[in-house]
């Protein structure tokens, strides 16, 4: 019996240990892909000007076609949050903590995370079935034999525009969030809640804004690259686009919430 | 050593996925037509694709243009698939461009043109492969065969020296076949572009292949003309199916 639950426990353990190895293995492997993309990119002066333009198209796909969806979940969460947090922070410390606070949550957590989600969600999903597609019926093959290098032209592009859709977006967002959020509650519900406008201008420190800015570029880079990895990863068979697509996502989605984690044990 | 008119040279050459099979000694001639014909499952493609550079071989050496193909750098290797062209028997177009814009491409990406001339340029090649397909719409409401004409245009745009094709008459009417096989003439006989391609096209290979490989499945044997072929492989020369030479 006692030999019976050791080896339960053990396979418990060995089945932890497994996926804790699995996963810091996937998050070698995505940044090597990434470093390995970014340097083809640098490397190669040729072909700019021809891999510039999907950037450009990622870009407004991933960032300004985003926008209307982003502005409405910023007001609506603005909105709820400050209305809830504020009357009850307002006893709790001085008007400037309980702006700092909410900026703190708001404008720079949550801002982050949920447009990390929206991006994974809207163009994570496309841009590994856009990918994946085009393993499928041999494009990118072909693309090869002409001599192009591929990770430069097709798969750097998308990375970038996802780091840079991504920080514009989380700064739209949190921008919306708290001073579209205060101004909604100042005018619907009570007056008293404008006064946090100013409190919330001085409520960002240089080194906050620093940790966000790079925190999102990081986003950026995992949701677009983990989406190109795991297109690039598409066989033959279109069995395995939706298995590539769910592991970009779900994969993608996990190391955000960590590398938001790294980044709250850090900067703390 | 190499003969300058040689342009590929391929010595003890066998495939990785072959490796039972008989080692390759080989050499094309510039501006040639040389033809793999064979049985399916007999690893035509195979060949094709190792003769190409694309699939590193078991054994063997393989020599494109005076170049130990895999002694390249990765990036020598990628500037010689300029030169090299390789269309696979699907042609494979971008499916997110139009017709024009999948043949400007390459001459884009390699700054070979700027965009206008390089439309131009695209405009003129098509012209001369005779497409009459449709240029400003994606690839998936095209037929196969305009499909093919792009996919060569597209290679064509890099003023390759040599071209290899997979099945290029595969799957395309009667007609379309005669107007790749007449696009695949102006290639080897005016435009000087040797061409390798793989083919259950006999037709063709009896009237226009320079050199014909033929796949038996053991290996890739060297006939230097139909007639040779016809006499080392009589059946499949006459084209009686495959079990049924006794009953022919």
């Amino acid at each position: 019996m006692v030999r019976g639950l050791t080896t339960r426990l053990g396979s418990v353990f060995g089945w932890t240990g497994r996926r804790v190895i699995n996963s810091v293995l996937y998050a070698v492997d995505l940044t090597v892909f990434i470093i390995h993309v970014s340097s083809s990119f640098i490397r190669h002066a040729r072909g700019r000007r021809a891999a510039f333009r999907p950037m450009v198209n990622q870009v407004i796909f991933t960032g300004v076609d985003a926008l209307p969806m982003i502005t409405f979940l910023a007001m609506v969460i603005g909105v709820s949050l400050i209305v809830q947090f504020l009357p009850l922070a307002e006893q709790l410390a001085t008007p400037q903590d309980s702006a700092n606070l909410l900026a703190d949550l708001v404008g720079l957590e949550f801002s982050s995370v949920i447009t990390a989600i929206i991006v994974a969600g809207r163009s994570g999903t496309s841009l590994a079935v856009f990918i994946g597609n085009m393993r499928l019926n041999r494009e990118i093959e072909a693309l090869e034999h002409l001599g192009f290098d591929v990770n430069h032209f097709l798969l750097a592009p998308p990375i970038f525009a996802a780091a840079v859709a991504q920080l514009v977006l989380a700064t739209y967002f949190g921008a919306f969030a708290l001073f579209g959020g205060v101004l909604l509650a100042g005018l619907f519900i009570s007056a008293d809640f404008l006064q946090y406008l100013e409190f919330m201008i001085y409520g960002f420190q240089g080194w906050q804004v620093a940790g966000f800015v790079l925190k999102n570029l990081i986003f950026g880079l995992v949701i677009g690259g983990a989406a190109c990895w795991h297109g690039m990863k598409v066989g033959r068979s279109p069995t395995e686009l939706p298995q590539q697509v769910q592991g970009a996502i779900v994969g993608s989605l996990v190391l955000v919430f960590l590398v938001d984690a790294a980044f709250v044990l850090v900067l703390r | 050593m190499n003969d300058s008119a040689d342009i590929l040279v391929a010595e003890q050459l066998l495939p990785d996925h072959l490796r039972e099979q008989r080692p390759l000694d080989y050499r094309i001639a510039t501006g040639s037509i040389t033809c793999l014909v064979g049985r399916n499952f007999t690893g035509k493609t195979r060949w094709l694709r190792t003769l190409a550079g694309l699939d590193p071989p078991a054994s063997g050496r393989l020599e494109i243009m005076a170049a130990d193909v895999w002694a390249l750098a990765p990036d020598a290797w990628q500037r010689m698939r300029t030169n090299v062209a390789f269309i696979t028997a699907e042609a494979p177009v971008i499916s997110w461009m139009d017709g024009i814009s999948n043949v400007t491409l390459p001459a884009i990406y390699h700054e070979l043109e700027g965009e206008v001339a390089a439309r131009q340029q695209a405009l003129d090649l098509l012209a001369k492969l005779g497409y009459d397909g449709a240029l400003d719409v994606l690839p998936a409401y095209l037929d196969r065969h305009h499909r093919s004409l792009l996919a060569l245009a597209r290679c064509l745009m890099l003023a390759p020296e040599m071209v290899f094709i997979d099945e290029p008459f595969e799957l395309t009417d009667r007609s379309s076949r005669l107007a790749m096989e007449r696009v695949m003439r102006w290639l080897a006989r005016e435009q000087g572009i040797t061409l390798v391609t793989s083919t259950h096209n006999l037709a063709f290979v009896r009237e226009h292949a320079d050199a014909v490989l033929y796949a038996d499945g053991t290996g890739l044997y060297v006939h230097r003309s139909w007639d040779d072929l016809e006499a080392a492989a009589p059946a499949f020369a006459k084209g009686i199916p495959d079990g049924e030479e006794d009953h022919g």
